[in-house]
């Protein structure tokens, strides 16, 4: 007896810690923004997989998920913006995803579907999208604006604030001289900076989150917000301040993001279980009735809340068509639009 | 000292002692230095020359960020920009703290360590609360701009106030006028008390003694206490990020640009080392000048 | 005109409650003259009150009764930096960040003389305190009597009616005291203006002293040049303050004018009166200096007028020798012996005689 007790305490060590080990390697380590890791986003996969550990690893800008990525973080899934996605293909830091494995991948918007595909394989699934574009406060201005052009106005000289970001800053200007923000020339480019300098006099400030840039524009200061979402929009008024979203000649800006599986991933089948989760028309309403932001499986439009869905125009065909997404950048493009910006605020 | 105990410290062995002690006691701190400054600062360095964040090209080593640098007329005149507008905030806040902590020595007799903890307690709440509370005073109805408009010095709201370069200073000031009023104090303290009677007994005037005597004696602690918010207003960027504005923007700012949303390390290491260096040049350069030791008699 | 530099009539000064400090009465009714050109010392234990006193007549306290007058001017609305005085601090209190001669000529500058004239009377000054060249050091580089020195210089320069010397000696050693002792006596006869001087040092104020007046908590006990100080104490504290004194309770069998028969040690002696009268059989104390007392070999009788005692502990101190005498009493006399040849040596043990003149021992009311 005493012989067989140290063999049996062996195996029973053994079997505990091959347990704990087998339950490590059932774990998600999702690279996302702050605020995404709500459990109703993915409850599919969560009812499936109860063992496995969702972990979140946050980021606040698109530039720290990359560096993140670049400089050795292991993640199973990332969550970039579309202006991103090449760049992550390029540098081999995501791997194809097969959407067959995608029970849910039907409903997604196909133009949507199409900015994740390189080459015919498909990187990156859509995920949430949101219309960027001028918020006026109706009140206060003389005349409603209708085009980005309107932003140089000098009637609205002081209480015009742009968005802090080259990107979208240049895809703006770019668009109201007419230009395609992606396909510009060095001198188009050059036109852009210059325009951008000139709005300079009219500005208040830039604005960086939209809960500032909403408290500006409901106490008055603040008359056209440039690139704003539509949930700021919404939470206006729900404040009962009197806004319109407008709807610009050259049509809306919109950004899109989606997530992809990481080169490294561990289980790959698994992270094609939590896409698909993420991807089911419930957890896409859910997303539409939290932020007020669009989903990109159309499936779940009549699951969410007819309010949100009629307020942010979010299944008008004809402005989905006007509507401009960000398309993906090179590594120039994106040194230029930054180091653009960066001169243009120098600018005296 | 006795000549007994001066002739134990001379001998060799008492002074690889004293050698050891000391070393022993610095250690602690020199590690946290060599670890958390002398290091990174290294790995800074190295940074601004490689030709790139990641990839093949981190390997590469270059000078073209400096020369980016140093044709960038932008980068340099918000670095200038930035140097003026922490040389406005550490003057106003010397003219404004010397006063606070001329009072808090001079005057307030037994409370004033509780009249200077008062002082103090409100950096103990947030950076961030801060600057958004004076956003709300400099507001387009917060009290400065209903005060003006009472007045009738202004027809409407003036937003001008929330967003600008004077904002930004308005706002550094406030936060820092405590942190200069202490060293300014401290020396102020120092002031032998009667080295004061004496210029008195001498037939100073109450102005006469504080422009002979208080002031050059009160130069040390004025000096650190000015350093003390020129050194960290210089590299700002969240106060202009909050209330700058247009013209508010900082080189802190682009410096931030650099590494968190261009990506590219080298050019904001370079940026940030050339930023150290004017610093402490200017320190060394203030520090000599002014010759503080020879003032204090210290 | 009158002949008094300063005046001091009835001052008082009392410090008020101040959080934990309790009110405290520093300077009681003071009354004092001080003549012109004398060299005259407030002594006293800490906190009797000199330093009060010396800080009113310069006008860095106001006292809150009474009047003190400077060269006949009443001086109490006066603010310091108009007073005809100049004060030496004990630490010194020389400026900093100023060189010697600055610090030095920081009088005269202030009163806006010009340069032509401020730079002889600096030189003139630093020649006083023999100091001459030292104009461009600064105070640290300067020893503690070399800023004394400086700090004498600065005070000088400016003529004051009034010299303030605020215990100036005290930081400084032993054989450095006694030379500035020496020093400062010659710059004052040299300069002629009045030196108010205070000190503990009740040696010090003896040896520099014209006239010295000893206070004890606030109280003015009694002023007068130095022997009479020493010889005729006005109470029990000044005798004990001043030098060594023995003190012998006696009881009063017979008084009259000058002198007393007291009964003391079991013996009849007399002794002169000094501070009052009292009536016969009344208690009074009997004072007597160690080096008044004569020391004789006792060789069986009892000679008359001389109390016994044994020697109980010798001291050889160089010049002199101390015993501590022990009487049949039972109280004890510190006797002071000086060693000349001839005189007798006694050791631990010995049986002794001990007498004194009456002149030299004096009867003192409490």
């Amino acid at each position: 007896m005493t012989n067989r007790l140290p063999a049996l305490a062996a195996s029973l060590l053994c079997g505990v810690f091959l347990l704990g080990c087998a339950q490590r390697v059932d774990q998600l380590v999702v690279l996302d923004w702050a605020g995404y890791e709500l459990p109703e986003f993915w409850a599919p996969f969560a009812d499936a997989h109860p063992d496995v550990t969702v972990d979140y690893s946050f980021f606040a800008e698109d530039a720290e998920a990359y560096a993140k990525l670049q400089t050795g973080f292991e993640a199973d899934i990332v969550h970039p913006c579309s202006s991103w996605w090449g760049l992550y293909v390029e540098n081999d830091l995501v791997q194809p995803i097969d959407t067959a494995k995608l029970s849910n991948w039907s409903g997604v918007h196909a133009e949507l579907a199409q900015m994740g595909s390189f080459d015919g394989v498909q990187y990156f699934i859509p995920w949430d999208w949101a219309y960027e574009s001028i918020l006026v406060r109706t009140d206060k201005v003389a005349e409603v604006p209708d085009s980005w052009a309107d932003l140089w106005n000098p009637q609205y000289a002081g209480h015009v604030a742009l968005w802090d970001s080259g990107e979208a800053n240049f895809a703006m200007t770019a668009l109201s001289l007419g230009i395609d923000p992606w396909t510009a020339t060095p001198e188009q480019s050059a036109q852009v900076q210059e325009r951008l300098v000139e709005i300079k006099p009219n500005l208040l400030t830039y604005w960086v989150d939209y809960a500032e840039m909403a408290q500006m524009i409901s106490s008055g200061d603040l008359w056209l917000a440039s690139n704003a979402w539509p949930d700021a929009y919404g939470l206006l008024l729900d404040e009962g301040v009197p806004v319109e979203y407008i709807q610009p000649i050259e049509g809306r800006l919109g950004w899109v993001c989606g997530y992809g599986i990481a080169k490294g991933a561990k289980d790959v089948e698994l992270a094609h279980e939590f896409l698909n989760a993420l991807l089911a028309p419930e957890s896409m309403a859910f997303l539409t009735n939290q932020y007020y932001y669009g989903a990109a499986n159309a499936d779940s439009i009549p699951l969410a809340d007819p309010y949100v869905i009629e307020l942010l125009s979010l299944d008008d065909p004809a402005i989905l068509k006007q509507t401009i997404f960000y398309q993906t950048l090179t590594d120039a493009q994106r040194q230029f639009m930054t180091s653009m910006w960066d001169e243009v605020k120098a600018a005296p | 000292m006795s000549t007994r105990s001066e002739a134990l410290l001379a001998r060799p062995a008492a002074q690889l002692e004293v050698r050891q002690r000391i070393t022993v006691l610095l250690t602690p701190p020199g590690l946290w230095l060599l670890l958390f400054f002398v290091i990174p600062l290294g790995v800074m360095a190295l940074f601004s020359f490689r030709a790139a964040s990641f990839g093949a090209q981190r390997q590469v080593f270059t000078l073209e960020h400096y020369q980016r640098f140093l044709a960038d007329t932008s980068a340099q005149r918000l670095l200038w920009r930035s140097l003026l507008i922490a040389l406005e905030t550490s003057l106003i806040c010397v003219v404004l703290a010397f006063p606070l902590a001329y009072f808090l020595s001079f005057r307030a007799g037994p409370s004033r360590l509780m009249l200077l903890t008062i002082l103090v307690i409100p950096s103990w709440t947030s950076f961030l609360l801060r600057i958004l509370a004076w956003k709300v005073l400099l507001g387009s109805s917060g009290i400065f701009n209903s005060l003006l408009l009472s007045l009738g010095w202004i027809e409407e709201a003036a937003p001008i106030l929330l967003f600008s370069r004077g904002a930004v200073i308005i706002t550094l000031v406030y936060i820092w006028v405590p942190f200069v009023a202490l060293p300014i104090f401290a020396g102020l303290e120092r002031i032998n008390r009667h080295l004061l009677e004496a210029a008195e007994d001498l037939g100073s005037r109450p102005w006469q003694i504080f422009l002979e005597v208080i002031l050059p004696l009160s130069l040390p602690g004025v000096l650190a206490g000015f350093l003390s918010v020129f050194i960290p207003t210089v590299g700002e960027y969240v106060t202009p990020l909050l209330v700058g504005g247009v013209d508010g923007i900082m080189y802190g700012n682009l410096v931030q640009d650099q590494f968190a949303r261009a990506l590219n390390w080298p050019l904001g290491s370079v940026m940030s080392l050339v930023m150290m260096l004017v610093v402490l040049v200017l320190t060394f350069g203030l520090g000599r000048g002014v010759k503080v030791t020879d003032l204090a008699g210290v | 005109m009158s002949q008094f530099s300063v005046e001091l009539r009835g001052v008082c000064k009392t410090f008020p409650e101040r959080g934990e400090r309790q009110e405290l009465a520093a300077v009681q009714d003071l009354n004092l003259q001080i003549r012109a050109g004398e060299f005259f010392t407030l002594l006293g234990p800490s906190g009797c009150g000199k330093s009060t006193t010396l800080r009113m007549i310069a006008g860095f306290e106001t006292p809150t009764a009474g009047q003190i007058r400077i060269q006949d001017q009443a001086m109490n609305a006066v603010p310091a930096y108009r007073r005809p005085v100049n004060m030496v601090f004990q630490d010194y209190a020389l400026f900093p960040h100023l060189t010697v001669a600055q610090n030095v000529e920081f009088g005269l500058k202030v009163k806006g003389v010009p340069k032509e004239q401020r730079d002889p009377a600096v030189k003139e000054a630093l020649e006083l305190v023999q100091l001459p060249g030292h104009g461009d050091r600064k105070p640290e580089e300067l020893s503690g009597g070399q800023q004394q020195r400086v700090a004498l210089a600065r005070a000088l320069i400016n003529r004051p009616a009034v010299l303030l010397l605020d215990e100036p000696l005290g930081a400084l050693d032993l054989k450095l005291r006694k030379a500035m002792q020496f020093e400062l006596k010659q710059i004052q006869s040299q300069v002629g203006c009045t030196f108010v001087y205070v000190t503990h040092d009740q040696e010090e104020a003896l040896k520099m002293s014209d006239r010295v007046a000893v206070m004890s908590q606030g109280w003015l006990l009694q002023v007068g040049n130095p022997s009479s100080i020493y010889e005729k104490p006005a109470t029990r504290f000044v005798a004990d303050f001043i030098g060594e004194t023995n003190f012998l309770s006696a009881r009063v069998l017979k008084a009259s004018n000058g002198s007393v028969l007291v009964e003391a040690a079991g013996r009849e002696m007399l002794a002169q009166w000094l501070n009052g009268h009292a009536k016969v059989g009344e208690d009074v104390t009997l004072t007597v200096r160690p080096e008044r007392i004569s020391l004789f070999t006792a060789n069986g009788g009892h000679r008359k007028g001389r109390l016994h005692g044994v020697a109980q502990d010798v001291t050889y101190l160089g010049t002199d020798t101390l015993y501590r005498v022990g009487l049949e009493s039972g109280e004890g006399l510190l006797v002071r012996v000086q060693n000349s040849s001839g005189v007798p040596r006694f050791s631990s043990g010995d049986q002794v005689e001990l007498s004194w003149d009456p002149a030299d021992a004096q009867a003192l009311v409490e």
